[in-house]
């Protein structure tokens, strides 16, 4: 007994472990060799470790940008992302979020094994995403209905269960007949599908692939490329409006100019160390999940990341994610311009992936002008939902500047809501 | 043992459709009877890391540009297994011979 709860209480407890030992399963299952399973769990524990790293680096770069606005301007800035409150939050739930991915797999699967929908019948693949997914669910959770341990798990694996059974399903019929019913969306963007549809169709346009668009487009399909590229600008936006003075007595002296474009690759090389730690568990655990759905539930569609999309259409996603990126930007500046004390970045993930995904079903349905409306809709939908489901999650990140944003979180949001209220009723919420 | 052949997948972060042409390509080098390791990655890892050869799709392709001594494919799309195959089936036949297999 007491070699079973050192065990449980004093090694897996660390969240890297944990990880090592989930991934370990992962391999096992996919009845890897001893050599490569080895391999696989070492590289998890060692990613996750990685990663942690990469949130001292990019929150050291964040803080300093978000006191600045809040001494200068007394708003409360926000940045909508992905990994970045990953990581954060993988700090805190270390064991509980992994936890509740797997439960949230095996969930979904009894789901879509015993829904009779037709278009129910998918299996949510994109990992980074559903790590995301189970991540938010925890914090809605604690918020809402002030949920701890057990409880919370259970809770965030019911919630992301459902969001992965019922978000490809609402993809399904804009998948379909552009994909030949192979494969369809897995994401935080499945509102990308219809914005770009019917707003998109309003437009009728000639194809964004008929025009000539200028190569240096081509430098933003990175992602570490454009946010070293568009972070250092946002820094510096921020430091003008701020003026030298207010820079000066955050930063190590030096010249402020140069200062607030070196946080700003700072805050790229941080996600782009985050990166590469998730990445190293996700190569561990989705062939596994993948493995196990083809055997349980042959004949499903696997729901994917949105760039196998943009095939359809390369021109048509980089239209979106400027115009995305652009209509964000103002969003940003009309919230500065009227006062508002909660200000929403341009999430670079969102403009980047949203935008571009928006842009090639706007480009189908109504060319290169459905393009453009497709994305700038879409960047309107990622910053409300962001607006709307901020307070559920202002606790626990602050300080950081972070959330979690996500344009199909605006379906979600109403729920939360609800059960916010209800959590408020019964005197649960935290 | 026989040798391994490496192959790096790109996609734009290197975890989403790069670790889906992971799997499919686990199952051509099968095929093939080649023993591989496939590593998922994005643009600019893939190119510090040392392969026999780089799959990637035509969209990241200007990204990734050319890679010394190592070939660099191209897919239209990732989740296309014959479209994959066919692209590697040359490099792959090279490295059987180079490695007398």
């Amino acid at each position: 007994m007491t070699v079973i709860n050192f065990l449980i209480n004093e090694v897996f407890v660390e969240a890297p472990v944990f990880l090592g030992l989930v991934a370990l399963i992962g391999l096992l299952l996919q009845k890897k060799s001893g050599a490569e399973v080895l391999e696989g769990t070492i590289k998890t524990i060692v990613g996750m470790i990685i990663l942690n790293s990469g949130i001292g680096v990019f929150l050291g770069s964040l803080s300093p940008l978000t006191t600045l606005l809040n001494n200068s301007f007394g708003i409360t800035g926000v940045l909508p992302d992905c990994f970045g409150p990953y990581g954060v939050a993988m700090q805190t739930y270390g064991v509980e979020i992994p936890m509740a991915f797997v439960l949230a797999f095996v969930l979904h699967l009894l789901l879509v094994r015993i829904l009779p929908f037709k278009n129910t019948k998918n299996v949510f693949l994109t990992g980074h995403i559903m790590l995301f997914n189970a991540s938010i669910m925890l914090l809605v959770g604690r918020s809402a209905l002030g949920l701890t341990g057990g409880a919370q798990i259970a809770f965030s694996a019911v919630m992301t269960a459902l969001f992965w059974t019922f978000m490809p399903a609402i993809a399904r019929p804009f998948t379909d007949p552009v994909t030949d019913k192979r494969f369809t969306l897995g994401h935080l963007q499945t509102l990308d599908l219809p914005v770009g549809k019917w707003f998109g169709g309003l437009a009728k346009s000639k194809r964004a692939d008929e025009l000539e668009l200028p190569g240096i487009f081509n430098l933003f399909s990175d992602y570490t490329v454009l946010l070293c590229v568009l972070m250092p600008v946002m820094y510096i936006i921020i430091g003008l409006t701020a003026g030298k003075a207010a820079v000066d007595s955050i930063s190590d002296g030096g010249n402020w100019i140069v200062w607030l474009i070196m946080q700003g690759i700072t805050f790229a090389a941080g996600i782009a160390i985050v990166l590469y730690g998730v990445r190293m568990f996700l190569a561990a655990m989705i062939p596994a999940f993948e493995g196990i759905s083809k055997k349980l539930l042959p004949g499903t569609q696997p729901a994917l990341d949105s760039p196998v999309f943009f095939q359809y259409s390369p021109a048509g996603s980089m239209l979106g994610f400027v115009s995305c990126f652009v209509t964000m930007v103002i969003f940003t500046l009309v919230q500065v311009a009227i006062g508002s004390p909660v200000v929403i970045f341009p999430g670079p993930i969102f403009f980047f992936f949203d935008g571009a995904l928006a842009g090639v079903f706007g480009d189908i349905h109504g060319g290169w002008v459905g393009a453009i409306i497709a994305g700038a809709v879409i960047a309107i939908v990622i910053n409300v939902a962001a607006l709307v489901t901020y307070p559920f999650q202002a606790e626990f990140f602050a300080g950081t500047g972070l959330m979690f944003g996500g344009g199909d979180y605006l379906i979600w949001a109403p729920i939360f809501w609800l059960l916010k209220f209800i959590g408020g009723a019964l005197g649960l919420a935290a | 043992m026989a040798k391994k052949m490496k192959i790096v997948t790109v996609c734009g972060c290197g975890l989403g459709s790069s670790l889906m042409a992971k799997t499919s390509i686990e199952k051509i080098m099968k095929e093939f009877g080649v023993t591989a390791s496939i590593e998922a990655s994005d643009a600019g890892t893939a190119k510090g890391y040392p392969s026999d050869l780089v799959v990637t799709t035509t969209m990241l392709k200007p990204r990734v540009g050319e890679i010394p001594g190592t070939p660099v494919v191209a897919v239209k799309s990732f989740m296309n297994v014959d479209e994959l195959r066919e692209v590697m089936r040359p490099h792959v036949e090279e490295f059987k011979k180079k490695n007398n297999m």
